[in-house]
């Protein structure tokens, strides 16, 4: 069985830079395996200072770029863990979510964690068919 | 055919911190193709007693035993696909990261690190789904 590192086009080379150990996507055993993903601008690699709303778009954004990546897509998300700093932002994150999974949404956990070094609120993981 | 479900157990007992501390989790379970290991604690190979230390301390007890248990199961550190890292203070992000890197020099699994409370005065708890073999 074979493990395999995804490149993911404005999301792999901005982690590289940044020198944190971890590959953006992993597909193994007829899976895909997303790492965690911050509200980051795929174009510039920064995060920048927006709402909740605005944050959990740009953190689905990349998980189905990353998804797409792997020849995977939402539709064939599994499961999604979402964590979040305040569990208050829970309907407003809801309000987004829905749209990217429309029909049949994968299996998921909502969970409060402490902030992240940096400044955002909400960081979504995700395993898919392959 | 449904997919087997097979307990994974350490070969070095003092690392089987379930069944040590009578607790209702397997140190893992293998189906089909893939292991899922039970977060791990830093936990000291020799007594099996918890081993609360640094940040950097304690991840690097909890991969070196991770390693272990996967080796125990027929599977490897490089055949990890993707890790949960718990920390009980986001500020110690790069702590952990340092020690993290000497374990997993290249092509890392997928991860995702969250700050939570844990017990016990521990600061690091990490999970992971690697490939049985």
């Amino acid at each position: 069985m074979k493990k395999e590192i995804i490149d993911v086009p404005g999301v792999s080379r901005h982690l590289k830079k940044e020198g944190i150990p971890l590959s953006a996507v992993v597909r193994a055993g007829g899976f895909v395996f997303v790492s965690g993903q911050p509200p980051m601008d795929r174009r510039t690699g920064k995060i920048p200072l927006v709402g909740i709303t605005k944050q959990t778009q740009m953190v689905l954004d990349n998980i189905k770029v990353c998804l797409e990546a792997a020849g995977s897509s939402l539709d064939k998300a599994v499961k999604c863990t979402i964590y979040i700093t305040n569990a208050a932002y829970f309907d407003e994150v809801n309000d987004v979510y829905r749209r990217y999974f429309r029909r049949k949404p994968p299996a998921r956990v909502f969970c409060t964690v402490g902030s992240w070094p940096k400044k955002f609120d909400i960081e979504i993981d995700c395993i898919a068919v392959a | 055919m449904p997919i087997a479900r097979e307990i994974i157990t350490p070969k070095n007992e003092m690392l089987n911190v379930s069944r040590n501390l009578n607790l209702p989790h397997s140190p893992g379970i293998r189906a089909g193709d893939l292991i899922f290991l039970s977060g791990m604690v830093s936990v000291d190979a020799a007594t099996g007693e918890r081993s609360l230390g640094t940040v950097a301390h304690e991840t690097r007890q909890i991969l070196s035993n991770m390693a272990h248990m996967l080796e125990s199961a027929g599977s490897s550190l490089e055949r990890v696909v993707k890790i949960n890292v718990l920390l009980y203070d986001m500020l110690e992000f790069e702590n952990m990261n340092s020690v993290y890197r000497e374990f997993f020099p290249q092509d890392p699994p997928a991860r995702t690190t969250c700050g939570v409370q844990l017990s016990s005065g521990l600061k690091v708890e990490i999970e992971c789904i690697a490939l049985a073999r």
